[in-house]
């Protein structure tokens, strides 16, 4: 386990030096010089753009501009934006923690759904349900995600006026931020509106979750479906059955144990796409998160926001992949040696 | 989704919170701080709801109401303006400011002294050219702003000015804290003044998130009426679809601008209203007067007569707007309803060429605005209604497109030959229309799109901006109008309408005529 987690975590650093190298190539990346890409539209003053310099040690050599850059980092001094002066770490947290809210509820209905519908299916292998399954997790996977939000818009929130279309909470809800989890949020806000601040949020999140879920749901009972046919045809699942046990004892006993233990790793496999598809759903529907910011950051040229966007999500996702990689190592031995990874 | 049906059929309207209204507004404001910006943004966001203006212009645009003046008196050279202000105003007190006096005449002298005093500490805070106000030659008219007592101001003028209370009572003129100045200056913090903004109006900041919305709440010690919403948040949506879509799902209870072409879908829906206000402006066609063949009159007259107004309408504005028969609107005190252009009329359209030498017709470029306005939401079907009317008499005309910035700079050279433009005025005095328009003044500071410069025309307007009996100056506007049909420089179009719309639930709000919007009477049923 020590090695393959040394393994690991190797891979980790390596990865995250890369993201990095890239993003602050960003700036140098941008035409011009460095400084005309913080400042394009020419409004700084002399004073801020010499306070610039300095920020960025401009006037030094790449790899001490790297390091730099990197000291910036871990001392939480990621610049403030260029558009409103907030610092783009306060940024960041906000509306980061606002895109995890979104794709933890779509993973968690996902699962919810998905997993039980790929259960149901492999075990009536070939039956109708199954064959519907199959083709509606088909449909859904070959929606474009945006289609199939503006649709969602269109007959919920325009068509029967049931859910809101845009943000996260009703504007008059005056929501402190105080640990940038909506729902502790509410709970924490001394408010006589509680309850009403409460329903708002869950009314808010609906759309977006249904949208943003579709992708990992189908994802998810195509995996489950698969996986549990692929397990029934194992020799000692055959040798279970032959020993008289009925299939939904086999199910319950062996295949769903021996299925679970690398459910994990297709979990943490669903990290990125999941992450992609709420950024793309967060602009259609408003939603205060990382990928309305960083689409905002890239009209307005905000270079240092741009780079705080790429480097988290990145690094995000890349130890999202490496932990569930652990967890399932950890659970699973057999996992450890593979000679890949 | 059984679960989502029950979610669902639960009744919509869970109690608000607290008496609270949002509005769909246009766009960000580029700061909280009217006077540097005629951005409609920033009028929209602060001007009728952080902050106060000695004096208020009436309905019919003629008169002024007190506001934080109670009373005026202009002294017999008509260069001494004197303000008795009103007493126990309250500036807006938050968690960054607590007022340490109420409203007086230092407030208003720092709030115009930032911007005709270049020495002022506020001056360059903000980095404006306080544009309207020198559009209006402000600093180089007023000589000096002093506080006689705590209650009164006195405003000493270069030459007597029939504007200058027009110009006082829009939305730019806002008064600002010199309490808060100040303080600011005390702490180092100069720059907050424009972000962070205090003012006396009837709602004040709380918060704010750049795109996102604005929050104000109610100010319990304003001076007027006090205002019946607690709080109003802006809620920014610059798409105008998206705006209609959150009016239609409740998110919004008012918005702003409706596009034309939406707006008969939400008349047909009972549970909105929508409110129009014929609005201060005027979408006109202006010739290049210094490019032969439209040096000539008759030439333009000619082409004038041409045009077809009535398909425009309908086509272009789906009835927001109303025919401009001169460049006044009609609510204006300066219209003269005598001196309207000629109507519709090919066949003399067709005569008068032909006395000027062109019976042929010729080529003719139209440029095309190329942002959508109230006074002209749709300049390239405009454009083909009139390609097709001139036809009628021979003349070709070609559509020319450009961005913005190159469209700008290219009238200011006076590179076209017509184009389509317009003007929305920030007061009611005819003065606002004909000078920045059509005045040499004009044509050097680039603004004059028909690149007119008239002597008699020019010398008519100063007289009458320097007369100070209300007759005299009706009188020689009428004659400026007549003139301007004789000479045609520009085809006034159409004076397009303010709209918004708002959920049945929403009392008492009103289309303001020169922009911004007011909630301070508004109430949630």
């Amino acid at each position: 386990m020590w090695r393959y987690f040394i393994r690991k975590f190797n891979l980790l650093v390596i990865t995250i030096f890369l993201l990095s190298l890239l993003s602050f190539s960003l700036l140098h990346l941008m035409p011009g010089l460095p400084l005309d890409a913080l400042n394009p539209d020419g409004s700084l003053s002399l004073a801020e753009q010499r306070r610039l310099v300095e920020h960025y040690a401009l006037e030094q050599g790449f790899w001490q501009q790297y390091a730099q850059y990197i000291s910036n980092i871990f001392n939480g001094n990621w610049g403030t934006s260029r558009i409103d002066q907030i610092p783009i770490f306060d940024q960041m947290v906000s509306s980061f923690m606002s895109t995890l809210q979104l794709a933890v509820s779509a993973m968690a209905l996902a699962m919810f759904i998905g997993v039980p519908l790929g259960i149901i299916s492999a075990y009536y292998h070939g039956s109708w349900f199954d064959r519907t399954v199959t083709s509606m997790s088909l449909i859904g996977q070959s929606i474009p995600v945006f289609w199939w939000a503006l649709m969602l818009i269109l007959l919920l929130a325009l068509g029967l006026q049931w859910f809101p279309l845009s943000g996260r909470i009703g504007l008059l809800y005056d929501i402190p931020e105080v640990s940038h989890i909506l729902l502790i949020d509410i709970a924490l806000a001394d408010d006589e509106y509680q309850r009403a601040a409460l329903w708002s949020a869950v009314r808010h999140i609906i759309l977006p979750t249904l949208a943003i879920s579709v992708i990992p749901m189908t994802a998810l009972i195509q995996i489950t479906r698969a996986s549990l046919i692929d397990i029934s045809e194992k020799n000692y699942i055959q040798a279970a059955r032959a020993k008289g046990l009925s299939r939904y004892q086999v199910l319950w006993r062996h295949a769903l144990p021996n299925y679970f233990s690398s459910f994990i790793r297709h979990v943490g496999a669903l990290t990125n796409p999941l992450l992609t598809t709420t950024m793309v759903v967060e602009y259609i529907f408003d939603w205060p998160g990382a990928g309305r910011w960083l689409i905002h950051s890239l009209v307005a040229q905000d270079v240092p926001a741009i780079q705080a966007c790429m480097l988290t999500i990145s690094v995000f996702v890349i130890c999202i992949s490496i932990i569930t990689d652990l967890l399932a190592a950890w659970s699973n031995p057999k996992e450890r040696n593979q000679s890949h990874g | 989704m059984a679960l989502l049906g029950l979610l669902g059929c639960e009744p919509m309207d869970m109690p608000k919170p607290k008496d609270g209204l949002v509005y769909c507004s246009l766009g960000t404001p580029s700061s909280f701080n009217p006077q540097l910006s005629t951005s409609a943004n920033v009028v929209e966001a602060t001007s009728l709801q952080l902050y106060d203006r000695l004096l208020r212009i009436d309905l019919d645009g003629r008169s002024f109401k007190p506001a934080l003046a109670t009373s005026w008196q202009v002294d017999d050279s008509g260069t001494r303006y004197r303000f008795k202000l009103r007493q126990n105003v309250q500036f807006h007190s938050t968690e960054y400011f607590t007022p340490s006096r109420p409203f007086n005449a230092d407030d208003v002298v720092f709030s115009f002294r930032r911007i005709i005093d270049k020495t002022h500490p506020y001056h360059y805070v903000g980095r404006s050219d306080y544009s309207f106000f020198v559009s209006v030659g402000f600093p180089w008219l007023v000589k000096s702003v002093e506080a006689i007592d705590p209650s009164t101001v006195e405003f000493e003028l270069f030459a007597p000015d029939s504007t200058f209370l027009s110009n006082l009572a829009t939305n730019f003129a806002v008064i600002l804290s010199a309490d808060y100045g100040q303080q600011l200056s005390a702490r180092g913090e100069r720059h907050l003044i424009d972000k962070l903004p205090i003012g006396t109006g009837p709602f004040h900041f709380y918060r704010y998130k750049e795109e996102h919305f604005i929050k104000y709440r109610s100010h319990e010690a304003y001076w007027g009426v006090a205002p019946k919403l607690n709080e109003v948040v802006l809620d920014i949506t610059p798409n105008g679809t998206m705006r209609l879509a959150k009016l239609l799902t409740g998110e919004c209870d008012a918005m702003a601008f409706p596009l034309a072409n939406e707006l008969k879908m939400l008349r047909e829906k009972p549970e909105f209203q929508v409110q129009y206000q014929n609005g201060f402006n005027v979408g006109y066609w202006a010739f290049n007067t210094d490019t032969p063949p439209l040096n000539d009159a008759r030439v333009r007259k000619a082409l004038a007569l041409a045009i077809n107004r009535d398909p425009i309408m309908e086509a272009v504005f789906y009835g927001t707007a109303s025919i401009a028969s001169s460049l006044l609107p009609p609510a204006s005190w300066g219209y003269d309803a005598t001196a309207s252009a000629e109507a519709y009329d090919p066949q003399r359209a067709r005569e008068l060429l032909a006395e000027a030498g062109h019976p042929d017709g010729f080529d003719l470029d139209i440029w095309l605005l190329p942002v959508q306005r109230a006074y002209n939401p749709n300049s390239r079907k405009m454009a083909l209604l009139l390609q097709d009317n001139l036809k009628q008499i021979g003349v070709h005309a070609h559509l020319v497109n450009h961005d913005w910035n190159a469209f700008r700079s290219g009238l200011s050279r006076g590179d076209h030959d017509s184009v389509l433009i317009g003007w929305t005025a920030d007061n009611a005095d005819p003065d606002n229309f004909f000078r920045p328009l059509l005045s040499c003044q004009a044509k050097l500071a680039g603004t004059n799109r028909a690149m007119w410069c008239d002597k008699h025309y020019d010398q008519l307007i100063d007289e009458a901006r320097l007369a100070t009996s209300f007759e005299k100056r009706q009188a020689l506007y009428s004659q400026a109008q007549h003139y301007l049909v004789e000479q045609m420089p520009v085809v006034p179009i159409a004076h397009g309408m303010r709209t918004q719309a708002s959920g049945e639930h929403v009392k008492g709000l009103t289309v303001e005529p020169f922009g911004g919007i007011d909630f301070s009477s508004v109430t949630i049923e």
